[in-house]
């Protein structure tokens, strides 16, 4: 029993520091876009593997449990829960590695500065990542009922971004590179904040085991 | 002894109410406010359970919770044991099974039971299935041929024996002769069947064998059975209830019980922080 408890709690906490890891990534791929910060793209682009990494030790040592111990009730609950997240979260480092790649990519670029919403958008969907990967170790979901309106801030924004560009676009057929990208981001942005609302429910589900639906 | 030395751990501060009655609509058996002694000893306390017909209901608990004195209830075994009493209503298909107008052998044809430790009769596998039907005054060669055939396919070891049925049923491997043990409960046509830790005697292959046939039987029988293995209840039973120090601490649905139970103490005991 001991042997179990250590081996749940050990995954929760690599589960909680691939949540912090990507968070970090997040944070630094925005600020390498929007402030052409091209040594923290480098960094994204580098320490991605390290998230790979986490999704394939997580889930070894998740199936590991479930193997040996066969969990129930809430260890059933968690065990179930970190499988899942730990590839919402994979995607997420997915995204930021995209972001990183973006800035990297228009460096050399002609560019007009209309990157209007996306350093909004990312400090929102960072907030979501840090919210609720930080609830796995914490338990603590008193903050979730935050989660629909930020991700609908998130989901207004990338429309409003989606039309600027192409906008400008149409007026500046230079920068279609350019926009090109910062629509993508938007869209990542955007989907950070699913992934990050389908974390909160199943860590919902892992907390109390009822199923809610919150994008 | 009918139960074995209490292993129970005081669970400190959490509560220990008892589940109240939940009449199932399609109920079989239900069991109201039963309280057990064995001479001075209470082993029941205040227990209720609903038996949901041809479905199967696993009762699960620390050794010593009362689990097997409640199943031995159920066909009035622990009549055997002297000094045993009890106080409550149990009923069978609404006729209360304490009541002078049904014989122990009339409840327990209705209620067949399968024990921890196969215990076929030292004789030959074909005599082991007659014997209950020529006690209930069956002689005709030809009707107790089909119950033998019938019975052994339904326990899903008619393959393995029928060309061997006049040897010795104690030549079967455990899990031949659990299974064997079931088919005789099966040949008197019982409603229920009572199961109290049938595996824990075998390896994990009779295991199985033994878990598929308890499934397949719910088709035709409702089955209530003891076992100290969650797993087990987890996979096969429809229903749990969990025992505790002689009480019926939660029943319900088993998808429910092991993954979100309901009680505090449920909960500590499945996840095997107790005591």
């Amino acid at each position: 029993m001991k042997k179990f408890e250590t081996d749940l709690n050990n995954l929760v906490d690599q589960t909680a520091s691939m949540g912090d890891l990507v968070t970090s990534l997040l944070d630094k791929s925005i600020n390498a876009l929007c402030e052409q910060n091209y040594s923290n793209a480098n960094e994204v682009i580098e320490e991605y593997r390290k998230v790979d990494d986490f999704d394939n030790s997580i889930e070894e040592a998740a199936l590991q449990i479930l193997l040996l111990y066969q969990p129930t009730a809430i260890d059933m609950r968690i065990v179930a829960t970190i499988l899942k997240d730990i590839t919402y979260m994979e995607r997420i480092g997915k995204y930021s590695n995209n972001i990183a790649k973006a800035a990297l990519y228009l460096k050399d670029r002609e560019v007009v500065d209309h990157m209007e919403g996306i350093p909004e958008m990312g400090k929102i969907a960072s907030e979501m990542v840090r919210m609720v990967t930080r609830a796995i170790k914490t338990r603590d979901i008193s903050k979730f009922g935050e989660l629909r309106s930020m991700d609908d801030k998130l989901d207004r924004y990338m429309l409003k971004i989606v039309d600027n560009n192409v906008a400008i676009m149409h007026e500046y057929p230079f920068t279609v590179d350019s926009c090109t990208y910062y629509i993508s981001v938007s869209k990542y942005l955007e989907r950070v904040g699913d992934h990050a609302c389908k974390i909160a429910e199943k860590v919902t589900y892992m907390v109390t085991g009822e199923r809610v639906n919150i994008d | 002894m009918p139960e074995e030395a209490s292993e129970n751990f005081a669970v400190a501060g959490l509560p220990m109410d008892g589940e109240p009655l939940r009449k199932f609509e399609d109920s079989t058996i239900n069991v109201e406010d039963l309280d057990l002694w064995y001479g001075q000893k209470q082993a029941l306390f205040g227990v209720n359970l609903s038996v949901r017909k041809n479905h199967i209901s696993a009762l699960i608990g620390p050794s010593g919770c009362g689990k097997s004195t409640l199943l031995r209830t159920l066909n009035r075994m622990n009549d055997l044991v002297d000094g045993c009493r009890t106080e409550g209503k149990i009923e069978l298909e609404g006729q209360d099974i304490f009541a002078s107008d049904l014989s122990t052998l009339e409840l327990r044809t209705r209620v067949g039971m399968i024990f921890q430790k196969p215990n076929p009769f030292p004789m030959t596998i074909r005599d082991n299935i007659t014997y209950g039907p020529k006690l209930h005054g069956i002689t005709d060669r030809k009707e107790l041929d089909v119950i033998v055939e019938e019975s052994l396919r339904k326990a899903a070891i008619w393959n393995e024996v029928k060309d061997r049925l006049n040897t010795s049923a104690m030549a079967l491997s455990g899990g031949q002769q659990q299974r064997l043990c079931i088919a005789r409960a099966l040949s008197i046509n019982p409603e229920i069947i009572l199961m109290d830790e049938p595996t824990s005697a075998l390896d994990p292959i009779a295991t199985s064998k033994i878990e598929d046939l308890a499934t397949d039987l719910k088709k035709d029988y409702t089955v209530v059975i003891v076992t100290h293995n969650m797993q087990q209840a987890s996979r096969i039973s429809d229903y749990t209830g969990f025992m505790y120090l002689g009480k019926m601490i939660e029943f319900g649905q088993t998808k429910e019980v092991f993954n979100k139970p309901r009680k505090e103490l449920t909960e500590r005991y499945i996840t095997g922080r107790f005591g």
